[in-house]
C-alpha cells in the first residue's frame, strides 16, 4: 500500500487532515548477531479510535517487508507498542515497517469527532482490515552491520592487481577496491607492516583517504547500487558529526572523508611523534 | 556427504562481464562448463543432492521445480535470494538441465547470447520478480511460495496449478506485491482448484485478471492482514466477471 497522495473512503488519522490530533511512531532497532529486534512505540491522540481499541473493534499492526527475499509479515497488538524479532536468516537488503491501526471486525456507522468538516455528517460501514489510522514508516538495511560501521572495511577493501604498475580504484563494487600492483600488495599485507597497527593512521591518512575521496566525488552516481555508498550514506544521514556537511556541496568532501576516518591526519602526525619521541629515549 | 558450493561474489561479477566478449560465450556452447574451481565457497548447511540432474526434466516444470525445491529444502531465504548458489548451479551442478531447457546459445540459434545467458544464467537483481524469473531460482520460489504442508502428502497440490500455464507464477503472480504474501496465493490457487470448470478456459486471461483485480484492493487494504479466507471469498464475490472473460 502506498500512503502519499491517498484518499481513503472514510476519514483516516494520518492521512492529510482526514482526521485532526498529533500521530506518530518510536521505532528502535537493536542488532543482534542472529536477530533483529524491533519495539515500536504508537502515540496518537484520538478518543473514538481508542475506544475501537479498547473495545477490541481495531488493533495496532506493523507490516514488514523484505523484496529482496520476498518477506512479509504482519504483527499485531491491543496495545500501543508492538516488539518483534526478525532473523538475520529471513531479510537481506531494504526491510520496510509500516504501522497501522486496522479494525478487527465489521463495524457499522463509523465516524469521527476530530475528523475534517468534509466528513461531518457521514458514517462509514469500515469492513475487517480496513485503516483507521497511519502512523507512519520506517525502514533498515539488513545488509548493512550497523555495530561495525565505523569500521574502514565495512566500506573498502585493498585487494592485490597483477595487471598495473599503478594503484587502481574500483568503485563499481560492493566495497571500494584500491588495487595495489603485486609488489606493493605483498608489502602491505606482511605482518610487519600491513597487521602492525601502529601504521595503520599511516594508511588511512594516505591509501584509504585518497580513496575515500575519490568514491565521495562520485558519490551520487553510485549511492543507489553499491553497498559502500549505501553504509557511507547511513553515516552522513545518522551521525551527529555530518549533520551541517551536506555532500552535495563538493567543498565538503575533503572533511566529510576526513570525519569517516575519524581525523586521519591528526592521528598519523601524532602516531610520528609517538614514534620520535619513544626514538630519543632509546 | 558433499556440502554445496558456491561462487565467489567477484567470480559472479567476471562470468557477467564476460559475457560481452565472444570468446568466452562459446563456453556455453560445449557440453561442460569450463570454471575456475578456485573460486568457490562452501555453504555449511546445505547438502548436495548427488542424483538430483537424473530428477531434472526440461520438458516438465512442476516435476524439476518439486526436485530442485526438496533438494534444497534448508536453505534459508537469505540463501535462496543469493544469486551466487543460483549462478553457480546453473554452471556447474545443474549446467546440463540448463542446457537442455535454454538451448538456444548451446545450439547457435539466439540472436543475441549474451542477453540470453544473463537473462536466464544470472539475476539481475534481487528483485521479487528477477528472483521468480530465473531458470532455477524462480521454480524453487514458486514452490517455497505454493507449498502447503497443511495437505500432508498432498502438499504440492497447489503448486501444480501454479506451473500450469508458463507464466504464472513468474510473470503474472510475481510481478505484484501480491505474489509475495503465502496466504494470498494460497487463496487463489485454491479458488482456482475448487473452482476448476471455471478455469478450464482461458486460464491465463483469467488468472492475469484475479491477480490484477486483488492487488487493485490492495492499494486501500494491507492484504498481508488476511488469511486465504479473505481472498477466496473476494474471488468469489466476482464469480461472474471471471467467468465472462473469453466471451465476447
Amino acid at each position: 500500500m502506498r500512503f502519499n497522495n491517498i484518499s481513503f473512503p472514510h476519514p483516516v488519522m494520518g492521512i492529510s487532515d482526514d482526521i485532526s490530533g498529533d500521530i506518530s511512531i518510536n521505532p528502535r532497532i537493536v542488532s543482534g548477531l542472529d536477530n533483529y529486534d524491533i519495539y515500536i512505540e504508537f502515540f496518537f491522540d484520538n478518543y473514538d479510535i481508542d475506544l475501537l481499541i479498547q473495545g477490541y473493534q481495531a488493533e495496532f499492526i506493523c507490516e514488514v517487508t523484505c523484496s529482496d527475499t520476498l518477506y512479509r509479515k504482519i504483527i499485531k497488538s491491543p496495545k500501543p507498542i508492538i516488539e518483534l524479532c526478525i532473523s538475520r536468516k529471513e531479510v537481506k537488503g531494504r526491510v520496510d515497517f509500516t504501522c497501522l491501526v486496522v479494525s478487527r471486525q465489521f463495524i457499522s456507522n463509523y465516524s469521527n469527532a476530530a475528523s475534517h468538516i468534509d466528513y461531518r455528517g457521514f458514517n462509514f460501514d469500515i469492513d475487517p482490515g480496513e485503516v483507521l489510522a497511519y502512523f507512519g514508516e520506517f525502514w533498515f538495511n539488513a545488509d548493512i552491520r550497523y555495530e561495525k560501521l565505523k569500521a574502514v572495511s565495512s566500506f573498502m577493501d585493498i585487494v592485490e592487481n597483477k595487471e598495473s604498475e599503478y594503484t587502481n580504484f574500483d568503485l563499481k563494487k560492493n566495497k571500494i577496491e584500491v588495487q595495489l600492483p603485486t609488489l606493493d600488495y605483498k608489502i602491505f599485507s606482511s605482518d610487519s607492516i600491513g597487521k602492525e597497527s601502529k601504521y595503520a593512521s599511516g594508511f588511512h591518512s594516505s591509501i584509504v583517504l585518497n580513496a575515500l575521496i575519490i568514491a565521495l566525488y562520485n558519490f551520487e552516481d553510485h549511492k543507489e547500487e553499491y553497498q559502500w555508498a549505501k553504509v557511507i550514506d547511513y553515516r552522513l544521514k545518522n551521525e551527529k558529526e555530518f549533520e551541517s556537511l551536506g555532500i552535495a556541496e563538493k567543498e565538503n568532501i575533503p572533511e566529510i572523508a576526513q570525519r569517516l576516518l575519524g581525523n586521519p591526519f591528526h592521528r598519523f602526525l601524532e602516531t610520528l611523534e609517538i614514534i620520535v619521541n619513544s626514538g630519543k629515549e632509546d | 556427504m558433499m556440502k554445496q558450493l558456491i561462487f565467489r561474489e567477484k567470480y559472479v561479477q567476471l562470468l557477467k562481464e564476460r559475457l560481452s566478449h565472444e570468446e568466452y560465450l562459446k563456453h556455453y556452447s560445449s557440453k561442460d562448463f569450463i570454471y575456475d574451481k578456485r573460486q568457490v565457497l562452501t555453504l555449511p548447511n546445505i547438502d548436495t543432492t548427488t542424483d538430483l540432474l537424473s530428477k531434472l526434466d526440461a520438458n516438465d516444470d512442476y516435476k524439476t521445480a518439486i526436485s530442485i525445491y526438496e533438494a534444497y529444502k534448508n536453505l534459508a531465504p537469505i540463501q535462496a535470494s543469493d544469486e551466487r548458489i543460483w549462478v553457480y548451479l546453473a554452471h556447474v551442478d545443474l549446467y546440463p538441465y540448463m542446457i537442455e531447457r535454454r538451448p538456444e546459445v548451446f545450439k547457435g540459434s539466439s540472436s543475441n547470447p549474451s542477453k540470453y545467458i544473463l537473462d536466464h544464467w544470472f539475476l539481475s537483481s534481487t528483485s521479487q520478480s528477477s528472483l521468480l524469473r530465473h531458470s532455477l531460482a524462480g521454480l524453487w520460489w514458486a514452490v517455497f511460495l505454493s507449498i502447503d504442508e497443511t495437505r500432508g502428502e498432498n502438499k504440492y497440490n497447489l503448486t501444480k496449478i501454479l506451473f500450469r500455464q508458463i507464466d504464472f507464477a513468474t510473470r503474472t503472480l510475481g510481478t505484484y506485491k501480491l505474489g509475495r504474501h503465502k496466504e494470498a496465493v494460497l487463496g487463489i490457487l485454491e479458488f482456482i482448484e475448487e473452482n476448476g470448470d471455471l478455469f478450464k478456459r482461458k486460464f491465463e486471461d483469467k488468472t492475469r485478471f484475479i491477480t490484477k483485480y486483488l492487488n487493485f484492493i490492495g492499494g486501500l487494504k494491507p492484504l498481508s492482514y488476511y488469511d486465504r479466507y479473505f481472498f477466496k471469498s473476494e474471488l468469489e464475490k466476482i464469480r461472474e466477471k471471471i467467468s465472462s472473460i473469453g466471451t465476447i
